[in-house]
């Protein structure tokens, strides 16, 4: 599912919603219909989180010491952390294991956050604008990357300002303004001629992303 | 075999972790030590100068070795004030806070993890005070001396540990936790009797100190490291302690839950 929106339509704010940092003032946000509590994250077990494009790593630990740690905090032993952050390595093609993060590319570091979120096997993998900081390219390969999350059975939120990639990428897409949902649809039902939302809300978002 | 962590590993990987960090800095480590040597250094020759001055008759080796024991409880009591609020604005400023936050990891686990290699460091300057003091001071540490100063040590740090979680609420709410930890600090400095035994302050301020849990491990550690008292003449101070961490560390991590939950709720939690 795409997240779409202008800056400060609120995609962050929803996407912290649902892993637990951010508590609503009303209504109340249920991940595999458990409530998300602000006091533990006990629901938000099952979730992989990539905040804030490509941060969240310690740049002077290697990335598999990275995937290590966070394994271990996201509740596997180190012996299993350890296997997983090597699969994950091989799998998200990192192959410079002992090289510090700090050397990493923009590109490498998006794939390593990635690969953070997936270290417990999360049902569901929560990414809040993961392309911002990458070139075309990288950003083209981070996208057949989310296709895959979803194809290897996690569910993916992932949000994004810019229309294009979300529409390329997603099977579902939520457009927010001023915190509002306008559209939440299949990225066909957004294209159809007749419907006529495509073209109002890229009016919308055009005009807001301005404002 | 399971593939679940345990408590352990958690700590454990949180001491890696820190351990790594702190090892890929190893300039600033060497420089931390060599600081330390210069530090007692200058109480050596500060000791030279007063001597053995009166209220300092009951304790071996004089001025340098009192001196010493409140060198030690300050320099841990500096760790357990900022190290809980440092863990929180690091994290935060390399993006790492909000990730753990939303991991199964108790904030508690986390925050206790995040103290082992600091502590570590801070025994090592421990050692290293102790052993000048033995060598330059002359002071002989005889058992049960150091085996009894070990809990007294234990629990005046986790007075400074709950103040430096209070800190922490307040930087939390505030994004400024430094004035508290200062105080802290310095309340302590001035009527603790860590450079100069709280005899020789004005009455008022003598009564003061008996509010500040730190005199009570600075007094308790002198008795049984420089005067060779036994568990019966420390047995008061070390209750009190203990009903100071009874006290202060459930509130301090009841009021870091309760600034969590608010930064949650105003949004400012990735900001901390």
């Amino acid at each position: 599912m795409g997240l779409v929106g202008p800056n400060g339509a609120g995609k962050s704010t929803l996407i912290r919603l649902i892993a637990g940092l951010l508590e609503p003032t009303s209504g109340r946000v249920l991940v595999s219909g458990q409530p998300v509590s602000g006091d533990g994250p006990t629901p938000t077990t099952g979730l992989g989180l990539v905040l804030e494009g490509d941060r969240g790593l310690y740049s002077r630990l290697t990335g598999v010491q990275n995937l290590e740690f966070f394994g271990v905090m996201a509740g596997l032993n180190r012996v299993a952390a350890h296997q997983r952050a090597l699969e994950l390595m091989e799998s998200f093609d990192l192959s410079a294991r002992d090289k510090l993060v700090f050397g990493y590319s923009a590109g490498m570091r998006m794939r390593l956050s990635l690969a953070r979120a997936l270290m417990a096997n999360p049902l569901l993998v929560l990414l809040d604008e993961p392309t911002r900081s990458l070139d075309p390219v990288a950003s083209s390969q981070a996208s057949s990357l989310f296709r895959k999350l979803a194809a290897d059975g996690h569910g993916v939120i992932v949000s994004n300002h810019r229309l294009d990639e979300v529409v390329a990428v997603c099977d579902r897409v939520v457009a927010l303004v001023d915190g509002r949902i306008r559209f939440d649809g299949a990225p066909s039902e957004l294209e159809s001629a007749d419907s006529g939302a495509q073209a109002a809300l890229v009016a919308l978002l055009a005009d807001k992303s301005q404002t | 075999m399971s593939s679940r962590a345990s408590i352990r590993d958690q700590v454990a990987a949180i001491t890696r972790r820190d351990a790594r960090l702190e090892l890929s800095y190893h300039f600033q480590l060497t420089m931390r030590y060599v600081s330390t040597v210069f530090v007692v250094a200058v109480f050596f020759f500060i000791g030279k100068l007063v001597g053995d001055a009166e209220p300092l008759e009951q304790f071996q080796g004089g001025y340098f070795a009192f001196a010493l024991i409140g060198l030690v409880v300050m320099g841990l009591a500096a760790i357990g004030l900022r190290e809980v609020s440092r863990t929180f604005t690091g994290e935060a400023s390399a993006g790492t806070l909000e990730i753990l936050l939303a991991s199964p990891t108790p904030l508690s686990l986390i925050l206790a993890g995040s103290l082992v290699i600091p502590f570590g460091l801070g025994l090592i300057d421990t050692s290293i005070y102790l052993l000048i003091g033995r060598t330059l001071g002359g002071v002989v540490y005889t058992l049960p001396g150091p085996l009894l100063a070990a809990p007294i040590l234990v629990l005046t740090i986790g007075t400074f540990v709950a103040v430096g979680i209070l800190a922490t609420a307040f930087l939390v709410l505030t994004r400024r936790g430094e004035p508290f930890t200062i105080l802290a600090l310095q309340a302590t400095n001035l009527l603790a009797g860590t450079l100069y035994p709280v005899e020789v302050l004005p009455e008022p301020l003598q009564i003061a100190a008996h509010l500040v849990p730190a005199f009570y491990g600075l007094r308790a550690l002198r008795e049984v490291l420089l005067s060779g008292a036994g568990l019966e003449s420390i047995w008061d101070e070390a209750l009190i302690l203990l009903a100071f961490n009874v006290v202060l560390l459930p509130l301090s991590m009841w009021a870091l839950r309760r600034a969590l939950r608010l930064a949650r709720t105003t949004g400012t939690l990735a900001s901390s």
